[in-house]
């Protein structure tokens, strides 16, 4: 019988040991819990079975397979982040995120957003001269010419050499 | 004696029929009309396959209408320059963006743009262009050598050898990628999940639509491969800008060496054998119906990783890695050709086209081909060829012009990138929706990558998941859920056994670099 105090020391050890433990810890713990929400409620109630009983042929047999595997797998994760610190190689190089990144994120939901409500057109210009200014660029003339020109070539190109409609948003629909 | 004049006169025969089989396509192909359509193709397709949010499939759809004045050889081998074109397309725009513009691609992500961050962008372009040269050069050769041996073992892959085959694929793919298996194996069966997403490929039942009209149809490919690589690719280079205050280049080294930028001769001679395995491997592989290029670029990546003198450069800007993705990669090209050619069975979108190009002319593909139309054939072949001649010309082009991407101001081209993503992933299917696929999955590589995980065997996971799928549930329903069937296959096995290798061989490979 393992103590509850050997493994809220095994925990407390592998959070506070370094950001790579903790980060996999973290990692493999959300998926595990998403694999289990992913068999107990997802799968029963999001995939249609119309061919229960018949082997290998219900819908629901695959996503299953899959379910238990992540499950297996983020099990295996957080084994092997619990292990002691000399098992563990080091983490690798990974992203941060700062407060610029979110920002940016942000301008990806509002520009999304934007198309339905101006149009491809509008909304791409205004998200290019957002983007060019978050990424540090302040000179807003090159900003506005190259965002003007850039637009116009992919927009030309995609409507009249691809002969693909863009959407022109609820906005330019009432207007035009 | 007798015996062995028998045998000697059918090979005399065997190779006299291949020669004059081949003098009728070189007649066949050689008019200026081809030679055009071959370097205008592969152009065509160069650019739009380096361009993040454009697709093969909209070069190849863009290019379509114009074949249909065409003869039948100028207007395939108008499309197969185009397919050969866009494949280093592809490669160039994961070696400058980190964004790879087909799957297969995405292996070379992994080295390719390391390098051109160290300011060696020209070496890994020209590395890229000349494996997938040998690699296409030598699978062509070997294909009009043994086309017929070719045929037949595409025939002997069905269902328990496709999803053993794809297995071991994953596995691979999910070794390879970052430093983790484990991890790697996640992002696969993550991927592997999301490709559920949509009707169940054998009972039309809806997979997690949420009652949505847009989710029955699932995700497409196109803005889920954009999305995952561009758009955390923006987001990571913000924080270099900002502090560099816009001025920030995609090169962070400004290599003084001018030879940082022109591969050498001992760096070919090094990588040689990595492209002509690559060649084989792709050839091996791309003879599979459907599989595609992604997995012999990645067992090939494997291949060369393994038998390498610095293993350790791989994933860190090494050019055998390069050779060896790239080399396998453009491999399958002439391959693909085969199941094509002899059986009528497309392996790809592409491949699909130009089947209905053969169509449209009113050419059927199979036994018959061979026999009417041999000059066709073995035209093709010379086409194939001379894609290669082409792309080592046009690439020279690209190379020269494409590398000075990585001085411009990252302020530009990544803003630039997220817009064109967009349009691009509209473009597919007119539908909003798809820009929204788009981000959600570039948020969601982002945050992979935040907590070490790579995205490339999400990916592939997600392209070969149907594969998986139908030849795991199709075995069972032959077999009446006896899972055995998987053992009685010869091929089955052999791939279970590569996949236990593999593992075994990838999880030693970590320990020793643990102990070290």
């Amino acid at each position: 019988m393992v103590k509850s105090s050997t493994i809220k020391n095994t925990l407390s050890s592998a959070w506070s040991d370094s950001q790579g433990r903790r980060r996999d810890l973290c990692l493999g713990g959300v998926i595990l819990l998403f694999s289990l929400l992913l068999m107990f409620w997802l799968i029963p109630g999001y995939v249609m079975d119309y061919a229960t009983g018949e082997k290998g042929l219900s819908p629901r047999f695959f996503p299953y397979l899959v379910a238990l595997t992540i499950a297996l797998l983020s099990s295996i994760l957080i084994y092997k982040a619990l292990r002691p610190p000399e098992n563990q190689a080091q983490p690798e190089t990974s992203r941060q995120v700062d407060r610029a990144t979110l920002i940016c994120v942000g301008v990806f939901i509002a520009y999304q957003q934007a198309i339905s409500i101006i149009g491809l057109i509008p909304a791409s210009f205004l998200a290019l001269i957002s983007m060019m200014v978050l990424y540090g660029f302040r000179n807003w003339l090159t900003i506005g010419i190259f965002s003007a020109a850039l637009i116009a070539v992919l927009s030309f190109f995609f409507e009249k050499v691809a002969q693909v409609p863009l959407p022109r948003g609820l906005l330019l629909d009432w207007l035009f | 004696m007798d015996f062995l004049n028998i045998i000697w006169e059918v090979v005399i025969n065997y190779i006299a029929t291949y020669l004059h089989n081949f003098q009728l396509g070189i007649s066949y192909f050689f008019t200026w009309i081809n030679i055009a359509a071959i370097f205008g193709g592969v152009t065509i397709g160069c650019f739009f396959g380096a361009l993040p949010g454009m697709s093969i499939t909209m070069a190849v759809a863009l290019t379509m209408p114009f074949t249909f004045s065409m003869e039948p050889l100028t207007a395939i081998s108008l499309l197969l320059a185009v397919y050969v074109g866009a494949i280093y397309g592809g490669s160039i725009a994961a070696i400058l963006l980190n964004t790879p513009g087909t799957p297969a691609a995405a292996c070379t992500c992994m080295d390719g743009f390391k390098l051109s961050q160290q300011g060696q962008a020209g070496k890994a372009l020209q590395m890229a262009n000349w494996s997938s040269c040998v690699g296409d050069v030598l699978s062509t050769v070997i294909v009009i050598l043994v086309l017929p041996l070719l045929a037949k073992l595409a025939l002997y892959f069905g269902s328990p050898e496709y999803f053993a085959l794809i297995l071991f694929s994953i596995t691979v793919i999910g070794g390879v990628t970052g430093n983790s298996m484990i991890k790697g194996l996640i992002s696969g069966t993550l991927g592997f999940l999301v490709a559920t997403v949509g009707m169940d490929p054998f009972s039309g039942a809806g997979r997690f639509d949420f009652g949505t009209l847009e989710l029955m149809k699932g995700f497409a490919f196109v803005p889920l491969l954009i999305g995952l690589f561009a758009i955390p690719e923006v987001l990571t280079q913000l924080g270099r800008s900002r502090r560099l205050k816009g001025r920030a280049q995609i090169a962070v080294v400004d290599s003084p060496d001018p030879t940082a930028s022109k591969l050498t001769w001992p760096e070919f001679k090094g990588s040689l054998r990595h492209m002509l395995r690559g060649g084989i491997v792709g050839l091996i592989l791309g003879v599979i119906p459907g599989l595609g290029a992604t997995p012999a670029a990645f067992v090939s990546y494997e291949r060369a990783k393994r038998s390498s003198k610095e293993p350790e450069k791989f994933g860190h800007g090494s050019l055998e890695g390069i050779a060896a993705a790239e080399a396998g990669n453009n491999a399958v090209n002439g391959a693909t050709l085969v199941p094509l050619l002899t059986l009528g069975i497309p392996g790809d979108v592409i491949t699909a086209v130009m089947l209905g190009a053969f169509m449209i002319f009113d050419l059927k593909p199979g036994p018959l081909l061979f026999i009417q139309h041999i000059d066709l054939v073995f035209g093709l072949f010379c086409a194939l060829l001379m894609c290669d001649v082409a792309l080592r010309l046009v690439g020279m082009v690209f190379i020269r012009y494409a590398q000075l991407i990585t001085k411009v101001p990252t302020s530009f081209v990544f803003p630039a990138v997220a817009i064109l993503c967009v349009y691009g992933s509209y473009a597919i299917n007119n539908s909003v929706f798809d820009i929204l696929t788009m981000f959600v999955f570039g948020i969601v590589g982002f945050i992979m990558l935040v907590m070490g995980m790579s995205p490339i065997p999400f990916l592939i996971a997600f392209v070969l998941a149907p594969m998986l799928e139908k030849g795991l549930r199709r075995s069972l329903v032959i077999s009446d859920g006896d899972p055995l069937i998987f053992f009685k296959s010869p091929i089955a096995i052999i791939f279970f056994i590569l996949t236990i290798i593999a593992v075994i061989s990838l999880t030693r490979g970590s320990l020793r670099k643990y102990k070290d």
